[in-house]
């Protein structure tokens, strides 16, 4: 170390002299830049005894060959003697010299001696026959130290933001880092690069608004972007959804997680659609105070200090808030195509095939283009001319690929189905997530139109009115001739009894359409309600003359039916009568108690008005049912199966149930787990993956004091703590 | 010594290279503040017994208000509490009308922490093991999964917004069940406040209500309560930045959101909230301004005023109002050591730089910038890991050498001038960003 500071010293002392003696060459002098943005302190220089002159230095540009100690190089280089360092008291470190000693280097030899910040004048004799003969040979050898790079890049460093050439050469030297950047691919080197391509782009922008280039990798705190989106809030211009997008993923707190990178498309896709959601007439800034400086640091020893550059464009990326919501909007997008990535980590060749796509969030299945959801669609509308349609399901499931994991006329798969109507605007009965059984893979299904209003899930009013209308039908079906007057006369007890919204309604009378083309599902209906026991069956009655009285009376034809439903449900008739009886003779209300007391007219009798429903007794009634929600999700519900899987000898481990304990040993097996696969293992196993995942690392930190696993996707695990654990597993096992 | 987790050791080294507070690992860099740290470990430990405890931490711009309260994050995931922590902003707060309370609550929600999952986003993992109870018990009992559910959260459906709550839980069994991920992700999404109407909310899940503005602090109890029958010791919540209530130009929005701070400290002190902690971190105008702060409102000034026999070298740290002290250079100095250690991930045989070294630093910053490099020890701290980084990545390279290139400026708060954040941009891989040559 201490002879390269001797060599050093000597080179300053030399060059000081030289100046003095002799003014360097007017080609190769360091000239100010004449932009007034650019900035560069000199350092003081020290002085030094004579020595005698040497032959100028000079930039030699690429296509002019030089001979140097058997060498022949092409340009692009500083060549010459005297050419002082930037900062001034030392030799320009890319400067090839003539004078200095070169010798051929030993066959292996690469570089490995090179310091840190090294100088061509002060490397080895063998070392610039190394660095000659990379030059010469077109600055291409991957097997050279990054020192040589950075030597090389010193001097382009040095004629760009120094010499400031003509555009022609300007592009020249760019597209010569460019080359080098996909050549070497050092952090470091990486880094230097892109900051100088980075701020010759500010320098330039000033003049010609050039639309930035967006940042190559996340997280990366690009220039471009800063520059562009300061120029979008000079201009009051909306940020496009591209840069947004980029601002986001540059947020120090985001993540760029799996789905991002698998599905990006569609990410791109959702994030401008949400973007577009959030700020509906264009994401605009306010200009803020602080304004863009850069600071570039030369990798060159030649600077000694950074160049800055100050401009005018207001610094709108530093703001926090924006960057936070991007953020969020991002993360959200992630989280909305969890399940399509995940699915496609399974079956990667299945990308365009509905089971793929009917996982995409509904916003961008809206919009997707792909051969499968246009078929879906036109055969959609075209059966939908009508505003209810009956249909052949084996139609519709043709659409339907048959993979292992999305069976045709599985539940699983039936709300898949649904879902996927449903962003085509179109609703389906049976749908399973209303509480009906799957979609058949034949037989007949009721397709409709949706309309604004549009539930994916059954409110317990829709519940009820769901029991009630299958319970009716069924009682009108024992006959076995429905009029149309029946028909009509069903749907309007229902919606006067209840209070469902627009799209209940729909659905409502979709069902109605299905349960009267099919009876299918009629008899596993009965053989449920008998399978229920009397004190619920009874439970179900009382709520049903309820419902029936909801308008003030029950009239003839509902008792009609109701008698009817009473007999399916195994109770005796006689007792709706006094059911009946009990909701006609309640108390009339009259006004709340405690109230200001104000005049008021005599309430009519229950049931002589007609003119609507009574929203107290509606409210009152909801609440009830919402004791009977339950019940009724175990009548129509599928046959409750108590899976009781896999009862396999499995022992339960450190306080885990057996399906954890058959989840963990799998588990541990691993080093690392896609996340797809971990999510069919624990269905496999039949435990909730993310709390069983929780309560394991939970369960390593207690007896490890370490994480079991770390990360998302992949899932690493920890493989020390996994033999920790089986290790002490075996141990009470063997106790 | 202790060998230190890589791990830790990273996600240290990333953070202070940033000029962010490590999010994991801080124990391995935490200096003094002992009877700070022992009198929250108290309060912690009271509120995984069942208890509930408030705190607001006071300290100046860089004093280390974030580190402390990650610090505690640290220690109360450490106790089987569930953690949630948020920073406050314009667009972030405990009281209004215009969605802000609402997206606070969002935000909280979103950085839900347990313990093996630190870093956040657990509200599935704490939903999962609550249901997981639930289903073992139908299956012990021979009930439907649902009703244990409700069964289990009866004791929340008393409370406001309960029903729904419990209705919610359900219906993310209900999605695991049918294999519903779009339910599945609703009911996550109404837990985590991100529903913005009831229409939305009714027709993805069939309750009539949403966590909104006015139920925010309802909710955090709900949410409190919840964890505990997940098989979690409580709930402590984190609020970073109270500045920004304090820089709220409207009175009445001002006072509104001081009422809040007033209802969370009563139930909290009274013990009306169990399992149940929160911390809040301001700086002293945010607490002692007479117009603006936490003592314009009266009923909270005579709450927190300090404790008069407090004076001097007494500090009562029962009191709800911690005042975090400066690091005096000696705190710096162990600071340093901790860094070094933690860079030789816990080998004084790796040490990177000799004791001189890190004299020699500190003098080298105090000549910079004067004594705020340990006042405010942000900037410091992020140079002295640069350099460390540098040593460590060259090994020919010299600390004397280096130390003499070591740019440092003081640290300023960035909220003075420009609005913006502590956030600096993120590390780069090479550590010469912030040196000179």
């Amino acid at each position: 170390m201490a002879i390269v500071l001797y060599i050093g010293i000597f080179v300053v002392v030399f060059v000081v002299v030289k100046r003095l003696l002799a003014p360097a060459a007017p080609s190769a002098a360091p000239r100010q830049s004449s932009k007034e943005s650019v900035t560069v302190s000199e350092a003081p220089s020290r002085r030094a005894p004579p020595t005698p002159p040497i032959a100028p230095a000079q930039w030699r540009a690429s296509g002019s060959p030089i001979d140097i100690g058997g060498y022949r190089i092409n340009g692009m280089v500083y060549f010459g003697s005297g050419l002082r360092s930037v900062k001034g008291g030392g030799i320009e470190p890319a400067l090839i010299d003539p004078a200095l000693r070169i010798s051929t280097p030993t066959d292996h030899y690469n570089g490995e001696d090179l310091s840190y910040w090294p100088g061509y004048d002060h490397i080895s004799p063998q070392a610039r026959g190394r660095y000659l003969a990379w030059l010469e040979g077109g600055r291409k050898d991957p097997e050279i130290s990054v020192g040589f790079v950075f030597l090389f890049f010193y001097g382009l460093e040095r004629r760009l933001l120094i010499d400031q050439p003509a555009n022609d050469e300007k592009r020249e030297l760019i597209a010569e880092i460019e080359r080098l950047r996909g050549l070497y691919t050092n952090a470091s080197f990486k880094r230097y690069s892109g900051g100088l391509l980075d701020i010759l782009r500010v320098m330039q922008s000033g003049e010609g608004a050039e639309p930035p280039v967006l940042p190559e990798q996340p997280g990366y705190d690009s220039l471009a972007l800063r520059v562009g989106l300061g120029h979008c809030a000079l201009s009051g211009a909306p940020i496009p959804a591209t840069w947004a997008l980029a601002w986001a993923e540059a947020h120090p707190d985001y993540r760029r997680r799996t789905p991002a990178e698998r599905c990006r498309n569609e990410f791109e896709q959702l994030f401008s659609i949400e973007f577009l959601r959030r700020f509906p007439d264009g994401c605009k800034l306010k200009p803020n105070k602080r304004t863009i400086r850069f600071e570039y640091l030369p990798a060159s020893a030649s600077f000694g200090h950074a160049i800055t550059h100050t401009s005018d464009i207001p610094d709108v990326a530093a703001l926090k808030e924006p960057g936070e919501t991007l953020k969020t909007i991002a993360m959200s997008c992630t989280e909305q195509l969890d399940a399509h990535s995940r699915y496609l980590g399974k079956h990667p060749e299945t990308r365009d095939s509905l089971a793929a796509l009917v996982l995409l969030p509904a916003p961008l299945l809206r919009v997707h283009t792909s051969v499968a959801i246009a078929a879906l669609r036109e055969w959609v509308n075209a059966a939908l001319r009508e505003p209810y349609a009956l249909v052949d399901a084996t139609a519709l499931w043709a659409h339907w690929p048959d993979t292992d994991d999305a069976k045709p006329g599985t539940k699983r798969t039936s709300i898949l189905l649904a879902q996927l109507l449903g962003s085509l605007d179109a609703g389906i009965e049976p749908d399973p997530r209303f509480g009906n059984s799957a979609i058949e893979v034949s037989g007949t299904i009721v397709l409709f139109r949706l309309g604004e209003d549009r539930p994916t899930i059954a409110s317990t009013s829709y519940m009820a009115a769901s029991m009630l209308l299958t319970l009716a039908t069924t009682v009108a079906r024992a006959d076995n001739k429905v009029t149309q007057d029946e028909e009509l006369c069903l749907e309007q007890q229902i919606r006067a009894n209840l209070d469902l919204s627009p799209g209940e309604e729909l659905r409502l009378r979709a069902q109605m359409r299905w349960l009267l083309a099919t009876d299918i599902n009629l008899n596993s209906v009965k053989k449920r309600l008998e399978a229920l026991p009397i004190e619920k069956r009874e439970l179900a009655a009382k709520f049903l003359v309820d419902v029936a009285n909801a308008d003030g009376e029950i009239s003839p034809p509902e008792i009609d039916t109701l008698m009817k439903i009473y007999g399916l449900l195994g109770l005796d008739p006689k007792k709706l009568f006094s059911a009946a009886h009990a909701a006609a003779t309640e108390p009339v209300f009259v006004q709340m108690a405690g109230a200001v007391s104000e005049p008021y007219a005599i309430p009519a009798r229950n049931g002589s008005v007609r003119t609507g429903i009574d929203m107290r007794k509606v409210a009152a009634m909801n609440s009830e049912s919402e004791r009977v929600s339950a019940l009724l999700r175990d009548i129509f519900s599928e046959e409750n199966v108590t899976t009781n899987p896999a009862a396999l000898p499995v022992s339960c481990l450190f306080g885990l149930d057996g399906a954890r304990s058959r989840f963990f040993e799998e588990f541990v097996q691993k080093s690392q787990w896609r996340r797809e696969d971990l999510e069919s293992l624990a269905t496999e196993c039949d435990v909730l993956l993310e709390g069983t995942l929780d309560v394991i690392n939970d369960l390593a930190l207690e007896r490890c004091d370490d994480a079991l696993f770390d990360g998302e996707d992949p899932v690493e695990i920890n493989e020390s703590v996994a033999r920790e654990l089986m290790n002490e597993r075996h141990q009470t096992a063997g106790a | 010594m202790n060998a230190i987790k890589p791990r830790e050791r990273d996600a240290v080294i990333q953070s202070l290279r940033a000029g962010v507070v490590p999010r994991s690992g801080q124990h391995l860099i935490q200096v003094g503040r002992f009877n700070e740290v022992e009198a929250i470990l108290r309060d912690v430990e009271r509120c995984a017994d069942g208890g509930s405890a408030i705190r607001f931490v006071i300290g100046e711009y860089g004093s280390g208000k974030t580190f402390f309260l990650n610090l505690v994050r640290s220690i109360a995931l450490e106790k089987r509490m569930v953690t949630a922590h948020a920073d406050l902003s314009p667009d972030r707060r405990l009281q209004s009308t215009g969605g802000q309370a609402r997206s606070l609550y969002a935000e909280l929600m979103r950085n839900i922490a347990t313990r093996s999952k630190p870093e956040g986003g657990a509200m599935s993992s704490i939903v999962e093991r609550f249901v997981a109870e639930a289903l073992r018990d139908a299956k012990e009992n021979g009930s439907s999964v649902e009703a244990t559910i409700h069964l289990r959260l009866q004791d929340l459906s008393e409370m406001t917004g309960g029903y729904d709550f419990a209705e919610v839980v359900a219906a993310y069994w209900r999605g695991h069940d049918t294999g519903n991920e779009q339910l599945k992700s609703d009911a996550v999404r109404w837990l985590r406040a991100e529903f913005a109407t009831r229409t939305d909310a009714r027709a993805a899940l069939g309750v009539r209500t949403i966590i909104d503005d006015a139920s925010v602090y309802d909710h955090l109890k709900l949410m409190a309560r919840f964890v505990r029958h997940a098989g979690f010791s409580g709930l402590f919540v984190m609020l970073d930045e109270m500045v920004n209530i304090y820089k709220l130009a409207n009175t009445q929005a001002r006072n509104a959101n001081y009422e809040q701070i007033l209802r969370i400290l009563n139930d909290c002190l009274q013990g009306s909230a169990s399992g149940f902690g929160v911390l809040m971190g301001g700086t002293p105008d945010f607490l002692m301004d007479m117009r603006r702060g936490l003592y314009s409102y009266q009923a909270l000034q005579s709450r927190l005023a300090e404790n008069t026999f407090a004076t001097g070298d007494l500090v009562d740290y029962t009191s709800p109002v911690l005042r975090l002290a400066a690091l005096s250079p000696e705190d710096l100095y162990v600071l340093l050591t901790k860094l070094r250690l933690v860079f030789a991930a816990g080998d004084p045989a790796r040490y990177l730089i000799p004791d001189d070294g890190l004299h020699g630093f500190m003098e080298h910053c105090s000549r910079r910038i004067g004594e705020s490099y340990f006042r405010t020890p942000r900037t410091t701290i992020t140079a002295f890991v640069n350099l460390l980084s540098i040593l460590e990545q060259n090994p020919q390279a010299s600390w004397q050498e280096l130390l003499g290139r070591v740019d440092i400026h003081g640290d300023a708060d960035p909220n003075q001038d420009a609005p913006n954040g502590e956030n600096t941009p993120p590390s780069d891989d090479d550590a010469l960003a912030s040196f000179r040559l």
